[in-house]
């Protein structure tokens, strides 16, 4: 009887609980679509510096949650890594504009096709899902104003320019 | 007690889905559309509009050259989500605000134009939300097609999965079949994009523009520059 008393009242517990965190996500800052996720603008008010003459920049961030806390994954386009997603962590991506696509694998790989245009600065939030045997990453589009919100609670990782490495795979002469 | 086991499982089910149930109209979806007056006065989105176009707005005349990374206003024409939404589908978008330069109205609101779906995803298992990346390819100013760049109208659904991860917790693998927020950009949806490259409104050959607008008080014609 004591069980079935304790069990009842987790399961109560849990819907709370449950409840709670839907209103989180329920408050939570929602992608805006009427408004552009990066204006012409962007870069400027934050604390990113615009890209190169002729780049793109794609900051790639993820913020810090408990869950798949001890998870980390990398970032990657057609194999090579471009860096290191950890919790609370963040780098800045320098491409060149045109087509792009971004992968990221734990158990399961996830994918982000994304068009960069010349002096823009894009922004990608990586999160971490549950999984079966551990989290699964998760790239999805984001904004500056998520980025900013947050920005006080991230750590800079290494962006691995994928040219640098190819010209210095190159030999010399 | 097992019936107890049951009852507290289904408890905890129907609690999480009917905080979650309203899967088809995310939070993370976009806003209704900002009709065009509180469009000017967002500050998320006036540094970047066009001035207003006063009421007496002259005709269009083809006349005049657009400058690669002009900012344009766009509107979508349809309703656009991440659960049918595919990478490479077309769809319909419209100038959501006159273009105008020096006065002059270039391309008036409403010409057609297309754009393009980059990436899309719908809501997934565990909480995985979806996604939506759109880009905006063209407009079509009489004979002349307007390219189109940096449209920024992209955003995810609503992630569910910490919610997914507690019922996972203390129901089971019930908590992986919750699914994530979908996106929605509903018609009408507006978001700046740039003019990708110097273009003629009119027909080749003509002269730079040289027209300015006809008002009441101008009553003397413009003079026109012979080549």
């Amino acid at each position: 009887m004591n069980l079935a008393a304790s069990l009842i009242a987790a399961g109560l517990l849990a819907c709370t609980a449950t409840t709670v965190l839907a209103q989180d996500a329920a408050t939570a800052p929602a992608p805006s679509a009427t408004a552009p996720a990066t204006g012409p603008t962007a870069g400027q008010t934050g604390h990113i510096a615009p890209p190169p003459a002729g780049k793109s920049q794609i900051v790639f961030f993820r913020t810090g949650a408990y869950m798949g806390g001890g998870t980390w994954f990398k970032v990657r386009e057609n194999g090579a890594e471009l860096g290191k997603l950890s919790n609370q962590a963040y780098f800045v991506a320098v491409l060149d504009p045109g087509p792009h696509t971004f992968t990221a694998t734990t158990e399961n790989k996830t994918t982000l096709r994304m068009e960069l245009d010349p002096g823009e600065i894009y922004y990608v939030r990586g999160t971490v899902q549950m999984g079966v045997l551990m989290g699964e990453p998760n790239l999805a589009p984001s904004d500056e104003t998520l980025f900013e919100k947050h920005y006080t609670h991230l750590h800079s990782v290494r962006f691995i320019d994928p040219n640098a490495a190819k010209d210095a795979a190159k030999p010399n002469g | 007690m097992r019936l107890g086991l049951l009852a507290c499982g289904f408890a905890a089910t129907l609690a999480a889905a009917g905080a979650h149930g309203q899967v088809t109209s995310p939070v993370g979806g976009p806003a209704p559309p900002i009709p065009v007056d509180q469009a000017v006065a967002s500050p998320s989105t006036n540094s970047v509009l066009a001035a207003p176009v006063p009421s007496t707005a002259p005709e269009p005349k083809p006349c005049c050259m657009v400058l690669a990374g002009t900012p344009v206003e766009i509107e979508i024409s349809e309703t656009l989500t991440s659960r049918t939404a595919h990478p490479g589908d077309s769809y319909e978008l419209k100038l959501a605000r006159d273009l105008v330069m020096d006065g002059v109205v270039l391309v008036a609101a409403g010409a057609r134009g297309r754009g393009e779906v980059i990436d899309a995803g719908p809501g997934g298992l565990a909480g995985r939300p979806g996604k939506l990346i759109l880009a905006a390819r063209s407009i079509k100013a009489g004979d002349t097609r307007l390219p189109l760049r940096s449209f920024h109208l992209s955003g995810a659904g609503r992630d569910d999965s910490k919610a997914a991860g507690l019922v996972i917790v203390a129901v089971g693998v019930v908590g992986f079949a919750m699914q994530g927020g979908d996106v929605t950009f509903p018609l009408g949806t507006r978001a700046m994009a740039k003019v990708a490259a110097d273009t003629f409104i009119g027909a080749p050959g003509q002269p730079l523009p040289t027209v300015s607008p006809v008002t009441p008080d101008q009553s003397a014609p413009a003079k026109e520059k012979t080549p």
